[in-house]
């Protein structure tokens, strides 16, 4: 026992003795999170902002900016038309919405009540338009249905009105959470969250790529045989190596999930689910490093066939970008991939709210991935001198 | 006492190590010397439970190699041939890791380190990093590793290559002193001297053979007396070696570049024909020295070659 405590010891101080596992470890993964992560916007986190220009004035405008301002992927804020207009060509504002004069009367009639000018860039500006069309069109349902109700009764129209477009409990937005919540299995995780969890993966991989060289590299440094001389057994030696591998995981990991939610307010979800999905992962990436250094005989040919090797599965795997957004046939190869699992369980938790009970097919996919190749790369570990 | 028995070992088809017999009593120090590439690392190797051999096995105090490696492993410090320690850390943390692989721990071990970096002082630069010492510091502290769970032998595997004399001296002074205060020790080189230094009994070995085995005395009878000439020219002339070959006085020549060591019974004659055939063939001597009853000359004996080629 005591020997293995000494070996797990001394290979977590060897790691982290050197600086570069450490920029491996930790600066790395937060950095490309915080570039990439914002390099490509987030829909969920940032909204957009719009500028509308209501020169209507009426009743009927300001309940259309007020169901607007419900929306949750813009920001509105209001303006004079010149205002707005150079706050779109200077960019300090993505996109302008006029409410022209008249605008109670095009919404009967039907004609296109508004205008939207924006940049090209503006990549969300369909899915504006659409909301757009959506309260433009649940406008002209009310304004006809107060006509038409006048017209039977002796109630004031502009009263029936007033009543009738109050948003209340109908909004937008509640339809929308409505139908998030009716079908979970499609939310995916937002941009940063995958960014965070797929660089924390990627570079978990490099720091257990480096930690499992040790094994080549003591026998090129010749303490295998020493280590082989010692009166200690095989396996000794082994869970020495395996527990050191697997706390240096732990402590790589927990750390970025700490430092992440603070920095990015990255939220990891349910701790039991995390606490298994991890540890998996864990020994699944533990296995594929052993496997690497039973296939090569230098440290430095484990790390070169490695690199290769974890940039490529990441990429098959989703570690970059959602798997669905990817042909049919690299969805099918992914399955071989542990990173494949390892998103989805992580997509789970962390996007859904799952749990332990949620991921459990994962898990036991992760683990035969490490079954499998701890079982190759412990057989190829060669004792003797 | 550690006994040897018939080792042998095969490395595809070259025989490295061909029924290698011997016994070492308790408190000596027995010399194992040999040219590069003899079988002497093999040989310790299957001592020690690191490669296991064809045939043969090792008894250390009545236990066997290959059926008690544990407890064997207990008895035996090994110092590998290479340096085996992790270069990113300082002595100290080197010490006592390995102290903790040998099972001490707590007050022992500190106190263990610090005798054993006193053994091979180096207390002041304990605190430093392995990459950061000279190649004789490396050594020492390598050797220091093999002393820490006080082993009753200390098999050591060419301990002094490639350093520093003051090094060396430092480590057969330290190893003299191990043996004197009772440590079985086996003592693998190539250099004869250091195994004359500190070895009463000798293994010579050559191509996986044991050629000689013996107290120094007894080794020395080989050479009935005789008498190794080194002489060093400035260029060697076919002429003058046919001339040298013929001479009756000359048991044995060995030709190295521009170096004829010549074994002979009756040094003073030879030494005379020497000067005046290389007169007459004008060849120039730069050295010539006499080498008397050394190991060197007993190997040239047994296998009309240099140790050192
Ligand atoms: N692991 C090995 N595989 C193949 N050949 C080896 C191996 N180890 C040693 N040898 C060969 O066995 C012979 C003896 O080597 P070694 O025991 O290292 O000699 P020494 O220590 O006396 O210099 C050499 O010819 C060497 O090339
Ligand atoms: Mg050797």
């Amino acid at each position: 026992m005591l020997q293995v405590v000494a070996l797990i010891w001394l290979e977590i101080k060897k790691l982290l003795r050197t600086p570069s596992s450490l920029v491996i470890m930790f600066v790395m993964p937060l950095l490309f999170t915080f570039i990439f992560g914002s390099f490509f916007g987030d829909v969920e986190n940032r909204k957009t902002q719009i500028t509308v220009v209501d020169q209507d004035q009426t009743m009927l405008s300001k309940a259309f900016i007020k169901r607007l301002s419900q929306d949750p992927i813009i920001e509105i804020k209001q303006a004079s038309r010149s205002v707005g207009e150079e706050d779109l060509k200077e960019k300090k504002t993505a996109g302008l919405i006029l409410i022209p004069e008249g605008f109670a009367e095009k919404i009967t009639t039907g004609s296109s009540p508004v205008i939207f000018r924006h940049g090209p860039e503006l990549t969300i500006a369909v899915s504006i338009r659409q909301t757009l069309d959506n309260t433009i069109s649940q406008l002209m349902m009310k304004v006809k249905a107060a006509n038409l109700w006048s017209v039977y009764s002796d109630g004031k129209k502009e009263e029936l009105l007033k009543q009738l477009i109050e948003p209340r409990n109908e909004s937008v937005v509640s339809v929308q959470s409505e139908q998030l919540s009716a079908n979970p299995k499609t939310k995916q995780l937002s941009q940063l969250s995958q960014q965070a969890v797929g660089f924390s993966i990627m570079f978990l991989m490099f720091m257990i790529l480096t930690a499992t060289g040790a094994i080549l590299q003591a026998r090129q440094i010749g303490v295998w045989s020493r280590l082989m001389l010692a009166p200690v057994t095989r396996l000794q030696i082994l869970l020495g190596y395996l527990f050191a591998f697997f706390l240096m995981g732990w402590l790589q990991f927990s750390i970025l999930m700490v430092l992440s939610s603070v920095l990015f307010g990255i939220e990891w979800g349910d701790l039991l689910g995390m606490i298994v999905l991890v540890s998996a992962v864990l020994l699944a990436v533990i296995g594929l490093g052993l496997l690497l250094a039973g296939i090569v005989k230098t440290v430095e040919q484990q790390s070169a066939i490695g690199t290769l090797v974890i940039v490529s599965t990441c990429m098959l795997g989703g570690i970059f970008w959602p798997l669905e957004v990817v042909p049919e046939l690299m969805q099918k190869v992914a399955q071989f991939v542990p990173q494949t699992w390892a998103m989805k369980g992580f997509t789970e938790l962390m996007a859904r709210g799952g749990t332990l009970g949620d991921i459990w097919e994962y898990v036991l996919i992760l683990l035969g991935f490490a079954v499998v190749f701890l079982g190759i790369g412990i057989s190829r570990i060669r004792f003797e001198a | 006492m550690l006994q040897v028995k018939e080792l042998r070992k095969r490395f595809g088809d070259r025989e490295a190590v061909s029924d290698i017999s011997f016994t070492v009593n308790k408190g000596e120090c027995f010399g194992l010397l040999g040219p590069n590439g003899a079988g002497k690392s093999t040989t310790i190797s299957m001592i020690s439970g690191l490669l296991s051999s064809d045939h043969g096995d090792v008894e250390i105090d009545g236990l066997s190699v290959k059926k008690n490696l544990m407890a064997v492993k207990k008895k035996m410090g090994v110092v590998p041939q290479e340096i085996a320690l992790y270069p990113t850390l300082s002595a100290k943390e080197n010490l006592y890791f390995w102290g903790r692989m040998y099972g001490l721990r707590g007050a022992m071990l500190k106190k263990r380190v610090d005798e054993v970096l006193e053994i091979v002082g180096l207390t002041d630069r304990a605190k430093e990093r392995i990459d950061q010492y000279s190649g004789g510091m490396k050594r020492r502290i390598n050797i220091g590793a093999a002393l820490l769970h006080q082993p009753a032998y200390l098999i050591m595997d060419e301990p002094t290559v490639g350093i520093d004399p003051q090094s060396r001296n430092h480590i057969l002074e330290t190893v003299k002193e191990l043996n004197k205060q009772g440590m079985t020790v086996i003592y693998t080189s190539h250099y004869m001297e250091e195994v004359e230094f500190l070895c009463e009994r000798i293994a010579i070995m050559d191509h996986g053979k044991m050629i000689a085995l013996g107290r120094k005395e007894e080794l020395y009878q080989y050479l009935v007396g005789g008498t190794s000439i080194r002489v060093v020219t400035a260029g060697i002339h076919e002429n003058w070696l046919a001339k040298l070959k013929e001479m009756a006085n000359v048991q044995n020549i060995v030709v190295q570049e521009d170096t004829v060591i010549l074994s002979t019974s009756n040094k003073q004659e030879l030494i005379h024909q020497v000067i005046a055939t290389a007169m007459d063939e004008k060849i120039e001597i730069q050295t010539l020295d006499i080498q008397e009853l050394n190991l060197e000359a007993v190997f040239l004996h047994l296998t009309g070659r240099s140790l050192r080629d």
